[in-house]
């Protein structure tokens, strides 16, 4: 026990003094929130040059009225109209809609609308970009287009003036959050969004920053030979145990910090993003997954004979790990949906999902045991295998062990 | 002190250590000494635990060897290397500590090291600022930081300038002197003659010869005469001797035996006019090569 603790106060300290842990501890988590929030304030920020659009106008009608409408609609900061039409309309069909291709085929023009004659049947229009990605101007365009259509049906309708206007305009749509205490307030659409992906991003980092300096300096030692030193000082056990205590440690710190910043900068912004319950959710579920990925990386670092070759074997857990990210979107829109609940029992991404559908909405407690007994039984048995596969390969050089020879080493 | 009973380690079909036994008594300079591959690192990671015999036992003062044991063991492997990020003194400390050395000892200890070893200038420096040499120094000085019964070096020597091979030899003396036992591995003979009272030379993981050094020398090696002298030589080709070399000047010519001596000197006087003679000790080199040649013919 004594050897363990040396171990693990050795590991932790001579980790935590290094300028670049130091660093990318405070700087990744600033670069990973900038990088997720700078797109979404580019894509939601005022544009600054105006596009032209090709309308061709097969109907004769509405081409016209869209104009005027859309132009005084969107507007950009310094007043210029957002979009700017190239109306084609009063010739041949066909003729017209080659022409306003070939201007979106030259770049002349960004997009092009094809309105048909007979819209008010067919129901039928057609947009053609090179971008089909812009989302933003795509919906702009429908909306005004859908919004023209109704008013010009209800024109035709003879509905007067100041029906049309009371009818067509838009609806609020306010997003509210009940509070702890009940109370009601507006809430942030992107802040609801962004806080459980922030979560289970620090989560992430914290899992696998640790992990991966755990997976190094056990490589480090079978490199250097001091292994060699050190396993005739102590067992392969405690070697292992003091490793991953130490490093483990070290990512509670990491934790610790970004909790404090993360407590300090909702404070400042009047955010209630952690409370005490996510944080102690977070504790949990760090430790549980870090000690499971941690004995899965020792036994990579004790198979391996450089960093090069383990890291194509440790990035393969990491992308494992990313699934949660990429699901996130989905755990966030639906966090207990039968898939969500499910996703949130599978050992290697259950801490990630659970920090999500926790930091959305507070999941059944039962699901919350049961994660973590999940995580539990399958920490325990991560352990027992990394230790015996770290036991054996942790002084084999050479030739790397088959998969066959390691599951012959997992069976003694 | 170590004892090893018909020792074998094959790896992938090739026998590294072939039924090896060994006795390394207590308080002696034990060099195990052989060419390269012939089975001496793995004989020494096998005495570590760092790799188990297939069959054969190894003991230490007549027991098997427990977890515990190895507190008292100093081991300097063949293949090297330090934490290049950690500082000097912190990394000694830290080695002396898993060994079980208390706080306070392992400081006190480390220090007199360092000073022993004129390294208390680089105490704060982190250990890839260190050359080479120092470097190794570190790792000698962390294989005895815990005054241990027993240190096994192996290939100690190699890499070292003189100055520096001369300061360990220094701290192996005093360490002998303090009754430590000492096992190192080598294939540099003059280091071997120099330090060892005991040796064992291995081939092919088989003991080809084992004993106390003197011993070997009077058992095993010829003893060569170096005469010079002026004169016919052609008469001194005559004379019942293993003639190694005969110049114009001087012969060279193994003996039976030391006694041969008396018989020869005056037939030489007779032939040609003696101008100096000397008797040449065996050199372990001779007797190893002697050895290894014989033992691979066999």
């Amino acid at each position: 026990m004594n050897q363990v603790v040396n171990i693990a106060r050795w590991e932790y300290l001579t980790r935590i003094r290094s300028r670049w842990f130091i660093i990318s501890t405070l700087l990744i988590p600033v670069i990973m929130i900038v990088s997720m929030l700078v797109p979404t304030l580019l894509m939601t920020s005022e544009d600054t040059e105006s596009r032209l659009i090709a309308i061709v106008d097969g109907s004769a009608q509405y081409g016209h009225l869209f104009e005027q409408m859309i132009t005084h609609k969107y507007e950009l900061k310094d007043g210029r109209p957002k979009y700017q039409i190239i109306l084609l309309q009063g010739r041949d069909y066909a003729e017209m809609k080659g022409q306003a291709l070939e201007l979106l085929d030259s770049s002349l023009v960004t997009a092009c609308i094809i309105i048909p004659e007979d819209l008010s049947e067919s129901r039928e229009l057609r947009y053609y970009a090179k971008n089909l990605g812009n989302f933003k101007d795509q919906a702009e365009l429908q909306i005004t287009l859908q919004d023209l259509f109704i008013r010009q049906r209800l024109v035709d309708a003879a509905v007067s003036e100041e029906v049309i206007d009371s009818v067509t305009r838009p609806l609020n749509f306010t997003l509210m959050e009940i509070g702890k205490e009940g109370e009601e307030q507006e809430a942030d659409e992107l802040l609801s969004f962004l806080t459980p992906i922030i979560f289970v991003l620090m989560l992430f980092l914290s899992i696998f920053m640790s992990s991966q300096i755990l997976l190094r300096s056990v490589i480090e030692e079978r490199m250097n030979r001091l292994v060699e030193i050190l396993l005739s000082s102590v067992s392969p056990t405690q070697l292992m145990a003091g490793k991953i205590t130490g490093l483990g440690l070290l990512g509670l710190t990491q934790v610790g910090v970004y909790l404090v910043l993360g407590q300090v900068v909702s404070t400042f912004q009047g955010y209630a993003i952690l409370t005490s319950e996510s944080t102690l959710f977070f504790l949990v579920y760090f430790v549980l997954g870090y000690l499971f990925y941690a004995a899965i990386f020792a036994a990579i670092g004790s198979i391996f004979n450089s960093e090069h070759e383990a890291q194509q074997a440790s990035s393969l857990f990491s992308l494992i790990c990313i699934l949660p990210i990429m699901l996130s979107s989905y755990v966030i829109s639906d966090p207990n949906s039968t898939t969500s609940v499910v996703l949130g029992f599978i050992p290697f991404i259950t801490p990630f999902i659970m920090i999500l559908r926790i930091g959305v909405e507070m999941p059944q407690l039962w699901e919350i045991i049961a994660s973590i007994l999940v995580m539990a039984v399958s920490v325990v048995l991560a352990i027992l295998a990394a230790g015996k596969i770290f036991k054996t390969a942790i002084l084999v050089y050479g030739k790397r062990p088959t998969l066959s020879v390691i599951w012959q080493w997992l069976r003694t | 002190m170590i004892t090893l009973q018909n020792v074998t380690k094959t790896f992938n079909h090739t026998i590294a250590v072939d039924h090896l036994n060994l006795k390394v008594p207590k308080g002696s300079v034990f060099g195990l000494l052989g060419p390269n591959g012939a089975g001496k690192t793995t004989t020494i990671r096998m005495i570590m635990n760092i790799m188990q015999p297939d069959s054969g036992t190894i003991l230490l003062k007549e027991r098997p060897l427990l977890r515990s044991d190895f507190r008292n063991i100093g081991y300097l492997p063949e293949e090297r290397g330090l934490y290049q990020k950690t500082k000097l003194r912190e990394t000694i400390h830290y080695f002396a500590r898993l060994k079980g050395m208390s706080a306070h000892a392992a400081l006190l200890r480390t220090e007199g090291l360092l000073e022993q070893f004129d390294l208390l200038g680089y105490a704060d420096r982190k250990i890839e600022e260190l050359s080479k040499g120092n470097q190794q120094k570190v790792q000698f000085i962390i294989a005895i930081v815990h005054e241990p019964i027993l240190v096994i070096l192996d290939e100690p020597f190699s890499g070292l300038d003189p100055i520096n091979q001369l300061k360990m030899k220094e701290v192996i003396h005093s360490l002998h002197e303090k009754n430590t036992t000492f096992i190192f591995s080598t294939h540099q003979m003059e280091q071997v003659e120099k330090l060892c009272s005991e040796i064992c030379l291995i081939n092919a993981g088989q003991s080809v010869l084992e004993g106390p050094l003197a011993t070997i020398r009077r058992n095993y090696g010829a003893i060569v005469v170096e005469i010079e002298f002026q004169g016919d030589r052609e008469k001194l080709a005559e004379l019942p001797l293993r003639i190694i070399e005969l110049s114009d000047q001087r012969l060279r010519a193994e003996l039976n035996d030391s006694r041969q001596l008396n018989d020869i000197l005056p037939q030489v006087i007779q032939r040609v006019t003696l101008t100096h003679f000397r008797l040449l000790e065996p050199s372990l080199e001779q007797i190893f090569i002697d050895r290894v040649k014989g033992s691979s013919k066999s």
